[in-house]
């Protein structure tokens, strides 16, 4: 009977995929007390701070404004989720991930910052110790100097996630 | 003739296992509707190489775009240098030394349909003094979410990949150290590795607490495998999940890499 055992052991084993095969997986989530977001769920989210000012107006819901001496930030959070697929072993090859932000195009005037780090077009850390399959909030905000022409202000953040 | 119909059954089974290992490989079919929220997925996350000064090796990383978008990605890489002990990741050709300048993706920007997945190769050469031993493949998200957003977010997954050029393996400890249990929070021993060696190493371990008295075993947490890239520092604190009476104890803390097992111990005493 032994032989049969092992002609299984050998099946199984033959039908094993060559190398460990690892997964990273990366979600952009809408926090419950964050800004709205398009696309929610995805790895390209968009959100619309609609028109603000210093003093006046209404920031869209799960926004803050905070007023300062020469400028005004708005203060939001979204979630980022990074996991690893279900039958990996990446347990045995990677306990962690590092997050990096950067800005898409610079920004002189304004303050971007994830997580309270200042963001630029070089990649920053956000995290160099992520927990898998834990949906992470980060406050997101934007400081505005009142020097700032009224207009359009847009950029892009771009996540990066690396298994550690 | 039983035992005929033995064989039969194994390899029916065997079958059926490595058909079910073989679907979970297999790109998602856009036809089936996924349950789970939608992402992106790469894979391998990682992969560790043992290699050669100017050797080359090709590598095929596959991108699932498990979203509702049609999405695309640049590709680029990225060099892994350690900066006041921390992991930094630096543009293709502003290390000297570094392997990314030699990368060549295959192809070097990759779209995808909702739940498509893609292949790209990935060529990297190590120079012949290497000064990095890891590299980031990233998939750059070039796609955003159409919309008159003021803020848009990207995200983009990398490939670590890790070069052992030589057998100079060393993880320095320094001194553990015990934060006591309380009555909200456990026991927590930390221990600080660093990498002194010149290759990449993943050490893993285990923490003992011992009765200081009699030696006598009282628990063992095990410790989970960190990598750590050459000049690299990581602040291990291990928690004691069970709550300790009071007496005197030791905490003998052990990691395990290919250099070696090195081991620790701190005295402490529980009130």
């Amino acid at each position: 009977m032994h032989r049969y055992w092992l002609v299984l052991a050998i099946l199984l084993f033959w039908c094993r995929p060559a190398g460990a095969q690892t997964t990273l997986v990366m979600q952009l989530v809408h926090d419950p007390s964050g800004i709205a977001l398009s696309g929610s769920g995805t790895s390209a989210t968009s959100a619309n701070f609609s028109n603000v000012a210093a003093f006046g107006g209404t920031v869209p819901s799960g926004v803050t404004k905070t007023v300062g001496a020469s400028s005004f930030t708005l203060n939001t959070t979204i979630d980022v989720n990074v996991s690893k697929g279900a039958l990996d072993v990446l347990d045995v090859l990677s306990t962690s991930y590092t997050l990096s932000a950067k800005l898409q195009a610079a920004d002189a005037q304004n303050t971007w910052k994830w997580n309270s780090v200042t963001l630029s077009t070089t990649a920053a850390t956000i995290t160099s110790a992520g927990a898998y399959a834990s949906t992470t909030p980060y406050s997101f905000s934007l400081t505005i100097p009142f020097s700032t022409a009224a207009g359009t202000i847009s950029n892009t953040i771009q996540m990066t996630a690396v298994a550690n | 003739m039983q035992r005929k119909w033995i064989v039969v059954a194994l390899m029916f089974l065997a079958t059926v296992v490595c058909n079910a290992s073989a679907a979970q490989q297999d790109p998602p079919n856009p036809s089936v509707p996924k349950p789970a929220p939608p992402s992106i997925a790469l894979s391998p996350a990682v992969i560790m190489l043992k290699a050669q000064p100017g050797a080359s090796s090709t590598h095929e990383l596959t991108i699932t775009n498990l979203t509702y978008s049609r999405m695309s990605f640049a590709l680029e890489a990225l060099d892994v240098v350690i900066r006041d002990e921390k992991r930094v990741f630096v543009p293709a050709g502003e290390t000297e030394g570094g392997i990314a300048r030699s990368a060549i993706f295959d192809p070097s920007t990759i779209e995808l349909n909702p739940g498509q997945a893609g292949q790209v190769r990935v060529t990297l050469t190590v120079p012949q003094q290497p000064t990095v031993r890891a590299v980031v493949a990233l998939f750059h998200g070039q796609t955003g979410i159409p919309g008159n957003g003021s803020l848009m977010v990207t995200g983009s997954l990398g490939t670590l990949i890790t070069y052992n050029l030589s057998s100079d393996v060393a993880v320095a400890l320094d001194k553990p150290a015990v934060t006591l249990q309380t009555e909200t929070s456990n026991l927590t021993v930390s221990q600080e590795l660093r990498n002194t060696g010149t290759e990449p190493v993943v050490p893993h371990g285990t923490l003992a607490i011992l009765d200081d008295q009699s030696g006598k075993l009282i628990g063992r947490v095990d410790i989970e495998p960190h990598r750590l890239l050459p000049g690299e520092k990581f602040n291990c604190a291990v928690e004691y999940p069970n709550s300790l009476k009071s007496g005197d104890y030791r905490a003998m803390i052990s990691f395990e890499d290919e250099g070696g097992v090195r081991t620790n111990a701190i005295k402490f005493k529980v009130q």
